[in-house]
Parts: structure tokens; C-alpha cells; sequence
């Protein structure tokens, strides 16, 4: 078919069309949508339930287990992980891959319905469940806003006034703050005096959450109104409890409250949650995006009115930044801009080089229009610029102009044999359109593994196969459309040779050598297979030895450290420790701010980022440096130090991931039922796992035991006394945390009203012992110890984790340096070795499942894009031999692979897989060309010998620009992270694989063809 | 040709040694051992550290000498001439009851007297006249002693109607009005001494079973050294004696009463109805918290639930588990009853990061 002559003939339409495209495609591309990493969504809801008082078991037993009944009804359930402590349930629901970001919001739903279904199964005093289904949600700003010379009042009530103030702001979703203190008012109770006087705290207690509720007193009527009583009362600020009348049972005096009790307002202690910045207390502010809006204008928006604002906020308050996702887009875009053009420069200098100036420039402004016009289509599929799509647009450039190569060349071997350009053109087209067409397919298909797979890894990475494939596609629409115009109107036929013949093309004396090597080589074709066969030998051998990651670290200025006290911490100590942390930090060349989170993990401020759940042992710092490349050296450093100086914890520093994976590369998992067993198993791999020299940060989820206290309740005592376990536990909880007795309502703010025991008494364990309770049968209070006979110290499992409903212990630990899968080969074959009894399993999780999870479907529907690819080149041969020539070379690319892996250092990884997949597309293109070039000699009446030979000398030079276009032009990939391993696996690949098919290909073609070496007479 | 031979010959296996050599240099990189860190630790000899058990008891403070006087005669005050917080000397006048009626009574009972002497002086001469029977003499006799003996009372009554201090001390509270009609035997004045005071605190059975029986208050006090800690002075410690001791309980409460007394501070006025609270020390031997005890954060649980600590051998420097049994915690530590030996190093930082013969630094003691 030809499509040539009438794009040819109506060059106005042609090149309106060609105005069109470049001029929309510009456009398009400074319209799209615009991120650092593209999104992937997270398919996991959380469902907490609290239930104050019950021990790590009792949580599990009665409460996580209902929920996850319930929730392993749901189809869509993909795995179930439910953490149990003591006094809260988290479960963590994750939903089969195939859902993505529109069809999850149903299944939210249909989770909701189930944990309500579930809620009457739960035991009393648990309760309610909450579902939270934005728990992937990314905060793009965070910053931390501090005021060391204000108190803690005024910086919050500065972060309120902004949070009010910047919701108003375009493109703001929500704002969330972290480490808010909460505030409440203490009541408290002089323990002497009160029983002296005989009153409780019970009795307190009731008349301060009757003072503060409001009351209704209906109305009279007063014709002809009807006029509504207010009766007052209502306590409006903390002096006024002070003054309320409580009477005793000892004497029939009132007296006020004052006199027995100091009434003031506090801060909730301990706090949930701490936040510091340099050293500096600080309240966190993180804001997230509308979903589908565009993170760089809300960005400068928000900057906007910050300085707007500024005039309006007390002197000293300033804000630290902590991530602040709209400048690292807008550097990163132009940074892949800068390599996409680089890219191209060096494509379009290659083509210079090879194909003369005008040919050179005539690619180029296809490539250049082959791009734009991509971007006119990608944009209505949700293709953002990120690093995936531009880094695909990188790798395809190679690509993109092969189809026009194989047109222009076409055309200028036919001008040197004397014929009409235009003729020409026409002939090149509907010689090759179809092969073209599939090749291209092919190309494509390579790709189409990772744009099927719905893995979060998948859907990281699919804009890669969505850009491929519309690029390609364009390309070889060009290819058949502008570019033969675009021969026809600017290439000039060459001047005709001195002796009028037309010239043999083919007659340098490059080719002369090339020709001859390969007739030698086709001779002594066992010898070539040989040598063949030991080179794929040992680069299989080889590959053993390359190193294996998932994702490489990203290049963000920032690292982590994290700090893990012993479970139990007060969170106070935590916060001791991570102070000298924070000094040493600060003091390091090179590091600019520090943020520390303490309690829990921070806001998700990038996707990739998993926050910690709540641990008063745990401690987070975010150190930003000036330049990313001194984190390698200050890693190793500060994990040193901090070893020595804080011992009794785990401590560790990494980096922040690209694409979907976390730290915790290893991760050794125990399942089974009994705690003691799980515990001493996971004793025995952190032994093994500490032997090694290189592992770091080995640490159980599970954590230590912590103690706990029980009181021993007589219980004959108590029920004479009509005391119960209630009782003592509020009596107890009074005696130093604190009892929550209602709530004060102060204007928009609801303050928890809680009772206490004085300072002093709090502070001291022994003040239990001689705590008072009141007695409702004796009218008095009496001491504690009357009922209680002792305060037994025991241990506990203060945290259980199951999956899917199986308790599980994770033992994690990390590289030093190096990658984790060397690591994990020495780790693995020992930690299986452990003896452990017949119901309890080991399995493997960490960067080894994340690895599996996302090639697993890659692995899966390779064999059926190959199949495919296998079919089209059967179709366009219409044979089995030819096809099996060419897909026999297609291994082979795994010596040039190995070689580059091994001399450059780099890992394969995920990125590697797939450059190593994108490979088989090329060689079955350069393959196809070869032998649909050796047929047509063939077809035109050559030996088989010198077809073989003569198409090798005529496919070289577009084989030769076509692999070094593609190899060449991916060199600015190498100075990036995250494409360097992808980029080596390629260039490598091709340049070997090129060699080979220029070389081995036609020796293949030749036995399988049973050609003989020499020409027949 | 040239290429033909070069192939056949030793071109293939150089080409091949030649591409193999950066792999075998990147083989056999195995990571050298990591050198043996001496992790830092902090260590407690065992039998160093004591927890002393305290209890408090709250009570109220009255004065020791004290007393509620009352009239021993019912009448009405006309004479109050003292006010609450007077300090008076003994036998100072404290209340009058109106005395008219008393007066009366024995203005009465001595007319009877004189006019029964009479009688009975007038038998007494009729009987040595020989003239009056014994009879009569002996009921004029009588009479006269009777009348003799009402005088008597009466005039008890009369002085009854004054009240006096029994002893040096305060008016701590005046329970009637003047004017007023008492009752006999009606507390009217409550008064107490200066000087000793005490305090009333009710003991639980469970710490009274403790102690031991056969002491007497007096060894009590010096093996519990009672204090005393008064809410109106914060910090400041007194101490005490125990002065009494119920041996049977409180029927509603189930408690003991038990009485300690303690000399007030003279830069400070405390007074009776104060509150304040008790403190004993409960002697370490005997059962209870007391005893030797670790700091709190030397013990963990091992893999299968049990208390343990980290031992610490003084010449090699490594550490060993030790299964321990506890008590209770007390302040920051807890007492440890069975698996350590007195004179023992037990590791008291870091315990959940160390294993089994890891080598320590040496530690300061």
C-alpha cells in the first residue's frame, strides 16, 4: 500500500498539517501537567479502633480479629496487616492491583459498610472504628513554622490564623498540622485535705461536667410571645471553676474549689507528637493539592501569600521548609528538559555525521516534530511531565528517527543510482511501510509488558510504555507522510560521476573489509557459533555477578536518620536524645536545616515517603545538606557517632527512595502463633543478621517487651468496700496520668477537663501505694492498699502484628553500603538454616517481594507480548526459519549487557529489566531489516552468498545510525541516578548486539539457509 | 584471508580472556569481618542499691492533752469570760452558771444543819438528864449528819458552777453561748493543751498483719521511725512517736486506729483539725518492696517472658542473660529477689541491643 504519492502531490495540506502539529504540540508541552515523579496510587486504607485500658492481647482477641473478619469479606482484598497494642487497633487494608484511582473510592465505601456491619460485634469500650482512606494523600508543602521568643499559645495561634488563611489559596486541598500540642485543664485535687473532707473525685468530677453543659429550660409564654429561659451558670473561663461550691461529706459546710483543688490550663502531658526545626520547638503545616491540579501554581500561590501575610504575623515567627514539592518539580522538569535536548543535539550531530548536512537536518526537524506531536497526544491520555515520561522520551529518540532513517537513506541510494527523487520517495515507502509498520510494532511491544502490569511499580512506570508507544507510532506516521516530502523538496540528487555510470555505492574500501569478514566469517561458521556460544556462556556466568536492586536512591538534598528507643519510652526521653542528635547534626559541614520529628512519622510530604505509626521510642530527623553528593560521606559518619553516643537504641541514616520501595531492604519474616516462639526466632536472625559486617539498622517490628504494673485487687476487699475494677483503675489513672472528667468549652475549642494528683505525687511510683480511694460503702476515702494487695511487675507484648491474620515478625535490616541483594544472598542461605517447630514459617519480604511483586506480572505477560512480537515477524516473512534467525541473536545482547553492567558498577535493576526488554524490540528491528533486505536481493536474482554479503553492506550504515542514534543519544541519561542503569543495559546491549547482528546474524542466515561459503559457478 | 586465519587461530580465546577479565575483577569482593566494638555500658553492683518501702497514712491533727469540759450541773452561763484561742492557766475560770438556785440550796440545807445541831445538842443534854430515850438521841444524831452531809452537797453544787482550766492550755473552741441553759455533763468548752500534738491515722489490716507482734510502741517507733508531713508546711519533716495502738478494727472501715504524737514546730502555728499525713518506713527485712533492688531499666524480658539482666564478667568484659524473679517497683527501681549475686555487675544501659558474650567496655563505677 501507498500512502506517499498523495501527501507528496498535496504538499499544502502536508505542510499546513506539519505548522499544526508543531505549533500545537508546543504548546501542549508548556500546558501539561507538571511532577518530579509520577504518581502511583496507594491501594491501602486504615481502619483504627480504640479501646483505652485493654493489654496488646486483649485488643487482638476481641478487636482486630472482628475487623479483620470483616474486612477479608471484601472481594477486592488484596492482603490484610493489623497492628494490636495496647489500646488501639490498626488494621491496614490493601486492595488488589487492579484497582486504580477511580474504582478505589467505591471500594472505601463498600470497606466502610462492612467495619459498621462489624461495630456491634465489638466488645464495650471499644470503639468506634474509623475508616481513613487518605492515607496516601501527599502534603507538597510542609514547612515548620517556629517562634523561639513566643510561647507555644501564640505559635499556635499564628498556624491557625494560616492554616484559615491558606485554605483560601488556589489549588489547596487540605491542611494538616503536626505536633500540635493539645491543650486541657487540670484539676488538681490536694489528696489530704480531700479526705479529710470526705469528698471524691467523683464528686468533683460530676459537678464539673454539670457546670459546663448547656441546659434547656423551655420557654413561657408571654402573649403574645413565647420567650425562651437561658439559664446561666455556664462556666466561661477557668477561674470560674475555681469558684465552684462543693460540699462534703463530712460536714455540711460548702466550700470552694479553690480551697481544695488548684485549677489551671495546661498542655496534654506527654504530647503525641513533638516537631523541631533547627534545634527550635515548631508546629508543622502540610498542604496537600486538589487531585488533578498543578503542584508548581499552587506552590507559588502559597508564596505569594506568605509574603502577603507576613505584615500580619507577630515579629520572630518564621517558617522552615521542609519539602516543598513545587521548586524540586520545576527543577527537576528542567533538568530532564536539558537531557531531552542534549539528547536530541547529539542524535542530530550523529546524523550530521553520518548522513551529510542536509539529510542530518532533515531528520532532525522530523525527530523535532515527531516530539512535539507526541505531546498533542499524551496530554489527554493524563501523561504529566516526569521523570518517567521524559526520561521514555530519551530512550525513544534512538527510535524515532530509525523509521525516517530507513526512508531518507532509501531515497539518497536511489538518487546515486540516477532515479527521481520523487519516484524515489514513493518507491522507498511502498517498499518498506510495512515492514516499517512492524517493526515499529515490535519496538512497542516491547514495552507493552510494563504498560499492562498493575503493580504500584507498574503504575510508576507506565507513562514509559504510554509515551513509547504514541512516539513510535507517530514517528513511523512521519516517516510515511511528511518525511518523503520533505526528500522530495530538499534533498538534491548528487551530481552524476565523472564516467556518467552510476556509482556503486558500496565499493569503499570500509565495505570491502566489512564484506570480506564476513564471508570469512560465514565460512568458518561453526568456529564464529563457537566463539558465540562461549561469550553467551560466560556472561551468563557473569550476570551472576552483578549486583540486583529495585529502585536506585533518588538525588533529593535531604537524608533521613532514624532513632528507635526501646519500646516504652517515655516520649520526654525520646526527646532528650533526639536534642543531641539534633546538636551534633547541625554542627556537621555541609548540613543546612534539620527537622525532627518526634513520636511518629511526619505528614506523607512525597509519595514515596512512609511515615512511621505512633512509638514514644521513636524519633525521626530530615537533615537537608547543601549538596547531595556529601550524603554519601556524612551517612556512614553520623551513623558512627550515634552508635557510640546513644547505644541503648537503634539508630541508622538512608536516603530517600526513587519510585515505590523503603528502607528496610531486608526483611526476614516469621510467622506462627505462640509470641515466646516468634521472639526467639526473630532473636536468632538478629544474631545472624548482626554477625554480618555490612548489615545495619537491625531492628523487630514487634520491639521489646515493656513492663507493666498490676495491681492485685483483693477482691473480697474491694466488693465489701462496692469497689470494682473500674474503680481502682480510675483511682490509679487519677493518681499520676491523669482522669478525663468532661470537656470545657472554650469558644470554638473543646478542652478535655481532666483530674490529677499534684506534681510531686505524680512524679513518684511510691505515691501509689499510698493513694486514696473512695469508698461508697464506708462514706470515706480509704487507702488504696486496703484492696489492693500488691503491684505485681510483669511483661508484656505491647504490640502484635499479624498478615493476613497470622501473627508475623519482621526482622529488618539495611546494607552499609553496596547493594542489598549481595547482602541478602550471604543473609538468606543462614537465616533458612534456623531450626524452627512444624507450624511456623519464614518468608521473605522487603526490596526481594518488592522485586517479585513488580516483575512478577512483567515476567507474566512477556511471554505473551514475545508471542506476539513472534507472530508479527512471522507475518511479515511468511516463514518459521527467517523469524528464528533473527530472534536467535536476541540473547546474545545479554554479553554486551553484562559486560557494561559489570565494568560500570551498576545494579540491575527494575530500570535495567527494562532496557534489557526495550533491547529485544531493537535487535528484532535491526533483524527484520537485515533479512528483509537479504529476500529482496534474493528476490532480485543474487547468489544466496552475495545477497547475504551485499544486504549486509547495504543495511550497515542505517543499522549503524540507528543503534548509535539510539546508544549515542541516551548519554545524558548516564548522569542521571535513575536511568544510569537502564542506559549502560542499553547502549551496551545495542552497540554488542549491532556488532553481532552485522556479524553473526547473516552467519545464522547462512545454516540455517545451508549457503555455501564460496560462490557457486 | 587475514581475517579467516586470525579467527581459527588465537584470536577467539584472546578476544574472549580479554572480555572476561573485568568480570573476574569484579568477583570475590566479599566484605572483610567488622572488627569488635566494645559497645559503652553502665553498670550497677548488685547489693549497692536498697528500696525502702514508705507508707502514708492522711490524718487529722489534735492536741495530746485535751479535753471537752462541761459543767458537772445543769443551769444556765451568765459568765463567759473566755474566748476562743485564750491561753489560760489551770484552774483560771472558764464559764459561771447563774449560782441564785444553788445559793438558795444551801442556804437551805444550812438552816436544816443548824436546826438538826440544834436537835440533836438538846437530845444529847436530855440524854445525860436521863430524861430522853436513846431513840431520839440517836435519830437527832442522824439528822444532824444528814443535814451535815447536804450542806455538803450543796455547796459541791455551788462550786460546780464554776468552771476552771483543769490544766495550762488553749480554749480551742467554745461549744455553747453564754446565756444558754447546758445540760449537766454537756461539753461546753473544748480545750487543749500546749505542746504535744498528735495525729490519728487509720491503719489498713494488710499493714497491720505486717508488723511484728510481740514489740512495744516504743521498739515499734524506733524500727519505723514515724514522721509526720503537715499540709500547711510543705517540705518540712517531723518526727514522731507512736503513742497508741488499736488491737481491734474499725467495724465500717476495717482499719486500725493508731495514734502518733510529734512536737510542734514553734516558728510555725499548727493547730489542731489540720491535716496532715504520717510517713513509716517499713524495715527492709520482712516482706514487702523493700529489699535490694536494680534500677528499673537494667531488667527485659527475654524471648520467652521471663525478667532478665545482662551480668557483666569483670575480667573478660563479656556480658551472659540471668533469668531473675521480681518485686515490685519502687521510685526508679525495682527489687530483685532471686538470680543475682550480691557484688555483681548488672549492665543498666542499652540491655535490649546487647547479646549473649558481647564484649563491653570497661565501665566506670
Amino acid at each position: 500500500m501507498n500512502i506517499a504519492p498523495f501527501w507528496i502531490q498535496n504538499r499544502v495540506v502536508t505542510l499546513t498539517l506539519v505548522v499544526v502539529l508543531l505549533g500545537g504540540g508546543i504548546m501542549t508541552f508548556r500546558g501539561m501537567s507538571r511532577l518530579e515523579d509520577p504518581e502511583f496510587t496507594i491501594k491501602d486504607a486504615l481502619v483504627i479502633t480504640p479501646y483505652a485500658g485493654a493489654s496488646a492481647e486483649e485488643v487482638e482477641e476481641e478487636v482486630t480479629d472482628e475487623i479483620e473478619a470483616a474486612a477479608q469479606n471484601l472481594g477486592q482484598l488484596k492482603e490484610l496487616e493489623s497492628r494490636s497494642e495496647r489500646g488501639l487497633s490498626t488494621v491496614t487494608v490493601s486492595i488488589k492491583d487492579r484497582f486504580d484511582k477511580r474504582s478505589l473510592p467505591q471500594v472505601w465505601d463498600e470497606l466502610r459498610r462492612k467495619i459498621t456491619d462489624a461495630q456491634r460485634l465489638l466488645p464495650p469500650g471499644a470503639g468506634p472504628s474509623m475508616v481513613i482512606d487518605d492515607f496516601g494523600d501527599v502534603y507538597g508543602v510542609f514547612v515548620a513554622v517556629t517562634g523561639p521568643e513566643h510561647s507555644y499559645a501564640q505559635l499556635k495561634e499564628v498556624v491557625d490564623f494560616l492554616r484559615k488563611e491558606f485554605l483560601l489559596v488556589e489549588d489547596v486541598a487540605k491542611i494538616d498540622t503536626f505536633g500540635e500540642l493539645q491543650e486541657a485543664v487540670y484539676v488538681e485535687l490536694d489528696r489530704d485535705r480531700a479526705s479529710q473532707l470526705g469528698i471524691s473525685v467523683a464528686q468533683i468530677a460530676a459537678e464539673l461536667r454539670s457546670r459546663n453543659e448547656v441546659a434547656d429550660a423551655g420557654r413561657v409564654r408571654v402573649t403574645p410571645e413565647y420567650i425562651a429561659f437561658d439559664p446561666a451558670g455556664v462556666v466561661t473561663s477557668v477561674e470560674e471553676f475555681e469558684d465552684i461550691l462543693i460540699s462534703g461529706s463530712a460536714s455540711d459546710k460548702q466550700i470552694y474549689l479553690r480551697d481544695v483543688a488548684d485549677v489551671r490550663r495546661g498542655y496534654l502531658d506527654p504530647p503525641s507528637a513533638l516537631m523541631r526545626y533547627d534545634g527550635r520547638a515548631a508546629v508543622g503545616l502540610g498542604i496537600s493539592t486538589v487531585s488533578g491540579g498543578n503542584v508548581v501554581v499552587m506552590g507559588d500561590a502559597l508564596r505569594v501569600r506568605a509574603e502577603q501575610l507576613r505584615s500580619r504575623l507577630p515579629l520572630g515567627i518564621e517558617f522552615g521548609i521542609v519539602s516543598l514539592q513545587s521548586d524540586a518539580v520545576t527543577q527537576a522538569i528542567s533538568g530532564f528538559t536539558v537531557s531531552l535536548l542534549q539528547a536530541v543535539a547529539i542524535v542530530v550531530v550523529v546524523l550530521l555525521f553520518f548522513m551529510g548536512l542536509r539529510s542530518g537536518l532533515l531528520i532532525g526537524f522530523i525527530l523535532f516534530l515527531t516530539i512535539a506531536g507526541s505531546f498533542l497526544f499524551l496530554d489527554p491520555m493524563g501523561v504529566a511531565l516526569e521523570r518517567i515520561s521524559l526520561g521514555a522520551l530519551i530512550i525513544a529518540l534512538g527510535m524515532l528517527v530509525d523509521n525516517a532513517i530507513v526512508v531518507v537513506d532509501g531515497v539518497l541510494v536511489r538518487q546515486k543510482r540516477g532515479m527521481d527523487t520523487e519516484e524515489a520517495a514513493v518507491e522507498v515507502v511502498k517498499q518498506s511501510a510495512i515492514p516499517l509498520l512492524g517493526a515499529t510494532a515490535v519496538a512497542i511491544l516491547a514495552f507493552a509488558a510494563i504498560g499492562t502490569s498493575d503493580d504500584a511499580t507498574g503504575e510508576f512506570c507506565r507513562s514509559l510504555f504510554q509515551v513509547v508507544l504514541v512516539s513510535l507510532s507517530f514517528s513511523w506516521v512521519t516517516a510515511v507522510t511528511v518525511t518523503p516530502l520533505l526528500c522530495v523538496m530538499f534533498l538534491k540528487p548528487p551530481e552524476p560521476s565523472a564516467d556518467g555510470a552510476p556509482e556503486d555505492p558500496y565499493a569503499g574500501r570500509f565495505y570491502q573489509v566489512y564484506m570480506g569478514l564476513l564471508r570469512a566469517c560465514i565460512r568458518g561458521r561453526w568456529a564464529v557459533v563457537a566463539v558465540v556460544l562461549a561469550l553467551f556462556g560466560a556472561s551468563l556466568w557473569g550476570f551472576g555477578y552483578v549486583e540486583r536492586s529495585f529502585f536506585p536512591p533518588s538525588t533529593r538534598p535531604q537524608f533521613l536518620i532514624d532513632l528507635w528507643m526501646p519500646r516504652g519510652t517515655h516520649i520526654d526521653v525520646t526527646r532528650e536524645r533526639v536534642k543531641e542528635i539534633e546538636d551534633y547534626v547541625l554542627g556537621l559541614e555541609g548540613v543546612t536545616h534539620a527537622t525532627s520529628l518526634v513520636g511518629q512519622g511526619g505528614l506523607r510530604f512525597l509519595l514515596t515517603y512512609t511515615p512511621e505509626r505512633a512509638d514514644t521510642g521513636y524519633a525521626q530527623l530530615l537533615v537537608d545538606v547543601g549538596d547531595p553528593a556529601r550524603i554519601g560521606d556524612l551517612i556512614p559518619r553520623v551513623e558512627a557517632e550515634l552508635a557510640e553516643r546513644i547505644p541503648e537504641a537503634v539508630t541508622y541514616a538512608f536516603r530517600f527512595e526513587l519510585g515505590p520501595g523503603s528502607n528496610g531492604k531486608i526483611r526476614a519474616q516469621w510467622k506462627g502463633e505462640d509470641p515466646n516462639v516468634l521472639r526467639a526466632l526473630a532473636d536468632q536472625t538478629v544474631a545472624i543478621f548482626a554477625a554480618d559486617p555490612v548489615a545495619k539498622g537491625i531492628r523487630t517490628d514487634w520491639r521489646q517487651r515493656v513492663k507493666k504494673v498490676r495491681p492485685l485487687v483483693a477482691e473480697q476487699e474491694a466488693n465489701l468496700n462496692g469497689l470494682h475494677r473500674r474503680e481502682v483503675a480510675d483511682s490509679l489513672r487519677y493518681a499520676f496520668d491523669g482522669l478525663p472528667v468532661g470537656v470545657f468549652r472554650d469558644r470554638d475549642l473543646l478542652l478535655p477537663i481532666v483530674m490529677r494528683a499534684p506534681e510531686p505525687e505524680r512524679a513518684r511510683f511510691d505515691s501509689v501505694r499510698n493513694a486514696q480511694i473512695y469508698s461508697p460503702a464506708a462514706s470515706a476515702s480509704i487507702p488504696l492498699r486496703q484492696i489492693v494487695a500488691g503491684f505485681e511487675t510483669s511483661f508484656e507484648d505491647e504490640l502484635i502484628i499479624r498478615e493476613d491474620r497470622m501473627r508475623t515478625i519482621t526482622i529488618f535490616a539495611d546494607p552499609e553500603f553496596g547493594a542489598a541483594s549481595r547482602l541478602f544472598d550471604r543473609l538468606r542461605p543462614q537465616v533458612e538454616a534456623i531450626e524452627a517447630p512444624p507450624e511456623y514459617e519464614l518468608e521473605w519480604a522487603g526490596e526481594y517481594e518488592d522485586t517479585a511483586n513488580a516483575q512478577g506480572p512483567l515476567i507474566a505477560s512477556v511471554p505473551v507480548f514475545v508471542g506476539i512480537m513472534f507472530v508479527i515477524t512471522i507475518a511479515l516473512f511468511n516463514s518459521v526459519r527467517q523469524p528464528t534467525v533473527i530472534w536467535l541473536n536476541v540473547p546474545l545482547a545479554l554479553i554486551g549487557v553484562t559486560l557494561g553492567l559489570l565494568l560500570t558498577g551498576q545494579p540491575f535493576g527494575f530500570m535495567a529489566l527494562l532496557g534489557f526488554l526495550s533491547l529485544i524490540g531493537m535487535l528484532i528491528k535491526n533483524g527484520v531489516v537485515l533479512v528483509d533486505e537479504i529476500n529482496l536481493n534474493l528476490s532480485l536474482g543474487r547468489p544466496p552468498i552475495d545477497a547475504i554479503v551485499e544486504s549486509g553492506a547495504s543495511r550497515l550504515r542505517p543499522v549503524a545510525m540507528a543503534a548509535s542514534t539510539t546508544a549515542l543519544g541516551m548519554l545524558p541519561l548516564l548522569a542521571d541516578a535513575f536511568f544510569v542503569a537502564m542506559a549502560i543495559t542499553i547502549i551496551f546491549g545495542l552497540i554488542f548486539a549491532t556488532i553481532l547482528t552485522m556479524t553473526v546474524l547473516p552467519v545464522f542466515y547462512a545454516i540455517f539457509y545451508r549457503v555455501r561459503g564460496e560462490p557457486q559457478d | 584471508m587475514r581475517t579467516n586465519r586470525w579467527l581459527r587461530r588465537g584470536g577467539a580465546p584472546g578476544a574472549l580472556a580479554w572480555m572476561l577479565l573485568p568480570i573476574l575483577a569484579a568477583c570475590g569482593e566479599e566484605p572483610a569481618p567488622r572488627p569488635e566494638v566494645a559497645q559503652r555500658v553502665s553498670v550497677v553492683v548488685f547489693g549497692s542499691e536498697h528500696t525502702e518501702e514508705v507508707l502514708e497514712y492522711p490524718g487529722t491533727i489534735a492536741a495530746t492533752d485535751r479535753a471537752e469540759t462541761s459543767f458537772e450541773v445543769a443551769g444556765r452561763i451568765i459568765d463567759f469570760p473566755v474566748g476562743e484561742g485564750d491561753l489560760v492557766q489551770a484552774g483560771q475560770l472558764l464559764a459561771r452558771l447563774d449560782p441564785a438556785t444553788f445559793q438558795a440550796e444551801v442556804d437551805r440545807e444550812r438552816a436544816l444543819v443548824n436546826s438538826a445541831k440544834t436537835e440533836f445538842e438538846r437530845q444529847r443534854f436530855l440524854l445525860s438528864e436521863g430524861v430522853a430515850s436513846r431513840q431520839e438521841f440517836d435519830r437527832a444524831n442522824r439528822n444532824y449528819e444528814v443535814a451535815m452531809a447536804n450542806l455538803q452537797i450543796a455547796q459541791k453544787a455551788l462550786s460546780d458552777t464554776e468552771l476552771r482550766a483543769p490544766f495550762e492550755g488553749r480554749v480551742a473552741r467554745k461549744l455553747v453561748q453564754q446565756f444558754q441553759n447546758v445540760q449537766a455533763k454537756e461539753p461546753v468548752i473544748s480545750f487543749k493543751g500546749e505542746g504535744a500534738l498528735e495525729i490519728r491515722v487509720a491503719i489498713p489490716e494488710r499493714d497491720a498483719a505486717r508488723m511484728p507482734a510481740d514489740l512495744s510502741l516504743a521498739e515499734r517507733s524506733l524500727r519505723a521511725r514515724p514522721q509526720v508531713l503537715i499540709s500547711a508546711l510543705p517540705g518540712r519533716v517531723l518526727d514522731a512517736q507512736l503513742s497508741e495502738f488499736a488491737t481491734a478494727a474499725d467495724p465500717t472501715t476495717r482499719t486500725f486506729a493508731a495514734t502518733l504524737q510529734f512536737v510542734a514546730p514553734v516558728d510555725a502555728n499548727i493547730l489542731p483539725g489540720m491535716t496532715a499525713r504520717a510517713r513509716v518506713h517499713v524495715p527492709p527485712d520482712g516482706p514487702g518492696i523493700g529489699g535490694t533492688s536494680l534500677p528499673s531499666a537494667a531488667v527485659f524480658a527475654a524471648a520467652d517472658g521471663s525478667p532478665s539482666v545482662w551480668v557483666v564478667d569483670p575480667e573478660s568484659l563479656r556480658v551472659a542473660p540471668r533469668t531473675v524473679s521480681v518485686g515490685e517497683i519502687s521510685g526508679q527501681s525495682v527489687r530483685v529477689e532471686q538470680g543475682v549475686e550480691v557484688g555483681e555487675w548488672v549492665a543498666t544501659t542499652g540491655v535490649h541491643q546487647l547479646r549473649e558474650g558481647m564484649l563491653v567496655r570497661q565501665p566506670e563505677l
